[in-house]
């Protein structure tokens, strides 16, 4: 399945801010891009498809919108 | 009720009026840090006026702060950060009650200092800290108003605050575990553009001042992100169900006796440090690689031999780092040392690994005093 990846964070170092991606789910989507880029392997980041926040493995529809972010420290 | 002219544009206001302030002032705000969110938060809920507000900071002002800490001059420069703004503050109302905590927010005092107010703003610039106040306030079912920053990109969420269905979400929510010290680098040390905590800390004191006086929906169970560079904004609905490995004391006995500094990774593998001046008695040595851990467009530019792998690229680049021994530099000496505590569990003992404590900074200031 084709997806758009927005980016934030720190992760824009590592990765595009927003690209495309072809993945069946948010577990084999994370693997395919710490395959690439090993800087992402035990980083933690939130996944949200489509404006909703998923903590379990989540299956991707058509056309989705998948948001990766980080924890923000700074204050 | 009396009315009082200085609050005369909230009376008249919808939703609002002589109710709404009297809720105001009949409440209570907790601000934790006084930095770049801290400082407008607490202008303008002073300013707002609600009741009583108190202030946590440990820090001192530094000339590096003024550039976002909007509340501070420069010839406070080494003054308490928390003694400063008490003082502007009650120049801007002295009809108000401010309470002044120059301390470090612990697991010793965060529950007797967080347990007498209505609302908690979470200004902080740490995770040891965020995660501590995050856990404090679900164990006390605190409101608390959550702001962060990095670069030019902001989070605000609202949590503890039961939405229209009872739903109730924490920080735990969104990051069950804190990130690695590689992570999550702060203003310090990437930067952070100045105007950016000035809309977060304005748009966390809104949140406040919303739950206080009833008015319009507050951010729970919502994350919201702002980037200034594409203003590209997002409000993402947070999912109720905590996650499996979420792992955080769950009473406060245990709270109490938790190692906050631990849980994030702050207490790493010891790296050697070594002095400016003893830089440069091996730094030309062979057998020493000098490793540059600073994004590649940092500046100044190092004018002795040096490979630069930024923080975030050291584990694809193990290969590059074959020398005897290895002495890590940044600007300050705090990635550096982070790299150094990543690098030690990876690397064998074969090879010997060290950091430059104070960075270049400290070595520049050594060369032309």
């Amino acid at each position: 399945m084709k997806v758009k990846i927005l980016t934030f964070g720190s992760l824009t170092e590592v990765l595009e801010r927003e690209f495309y991606a072809e993945a069946p789910d948010t577990s084999r989507l994370v693997a395919l891009l710490t395959s690439k880029h090993a800087a992402l392997d035990g980083r933690k980041f939130l996944i949200a498809i489509n404006d909703t926040i998923v903590k379990e493995n989540t299956m991707f529809k058509a056309n989705d919108v998948v948001a990766l972010m980080p924890p923000y420290s700074g204050g | 009720m009396e009315t009082n002219d200085r609050y005369s544009k909230h009376y008249r206001l919808s939703g609002f009026g002589e109710a709404g302030q009297t809720r105001l002032q009949r409440s209570s705000v907790l601000i934790i840090g006084v930095g770049g969110l801290g400082c407008p938060a607490l202008q303008y809920l002073v300013a707002a006026g609600v009741g009583k507000i108190g202030i946590i900071d440990h820090d001192r002002i530094e000339l590096s702060n003024l550039q976002r800490q909007v509340l501070f001059g420069t010839a406070e420069i080494g003054l308490s950060k928390t003694e400063v703004a008490a003082a502007k503050l009650r120049m801007l109302n002295p009809e108000i009650e401010i309470q002044e905590h120059v301390l470090y927010l612990s697991t010793e005092n965060a529950i007797e200092l967080i347990e007498g107010y209505d609302v908690v703003l979470d200004c902080t610039d740490n995770f040891a800290t965020r995660y501590l106040l995050s856990d404090c306030c679900m164990l006390l079912d605190k409101p608390l108003v959550f702001g962060a920053i990095y670069r030019y990109e902001g989070q605000l969420a609202v949590f503890n605050v039961a939405d229209g269905g009872g739903v109730k979400t924490t920080y735990r929510h969104l990051f069950p575990l804190p990130p690695g010290p590689l992570d999550a680098p702060d203003c310090n040390e990437v930067g952070v553009l100045g105007v950016l905590p000035g809309i977060i800390g304005t748009m966390q004191a809104t949140e406040a001042i919303k739950l206080l006086v009833g008015v319009g929906q507050p951010l729970c169970n919502k994350l919201m992100t702002i980037s200034l560079l594409d203003n590209r904004s997002m409000v993402l609905d947070i999912p109720p169900t905590l996650p499996e490995e979420a792992s955080f004391p769950t009473s406060l006995s245990a709270f109490e006796a938790f190692d906050y500094g631990y849980h994030c990774g702050i207490k790493g593998p010891v790296v050697r440090g070594i002095s400016p001046r003893e830089f440069m008695e091996i730094y030309r040595d062979e057998d020493v690689l000098i490793v540059d851990v600073r994004n590649a467009d940092e500046l100044p530019e190092l004018s002795f031999n040096h490979v630069n792998i930024p923080v975030a690229e050291l584990s694809d680049n193990l290969g590059k780092m074959d020398r005897k021994q290895l002495l890590l530099v940044c600007q300050s000496g705090k990635r550096s040392l982070i790299a150094g505590q990543f690098l030690k569990e990876k690397i064998g003992s074969h090879q010997k690994l060290s950091h430059l404590e104070g960075g270049i900074t400290a070595l520049a200031l050594m060369v032309s005093p």
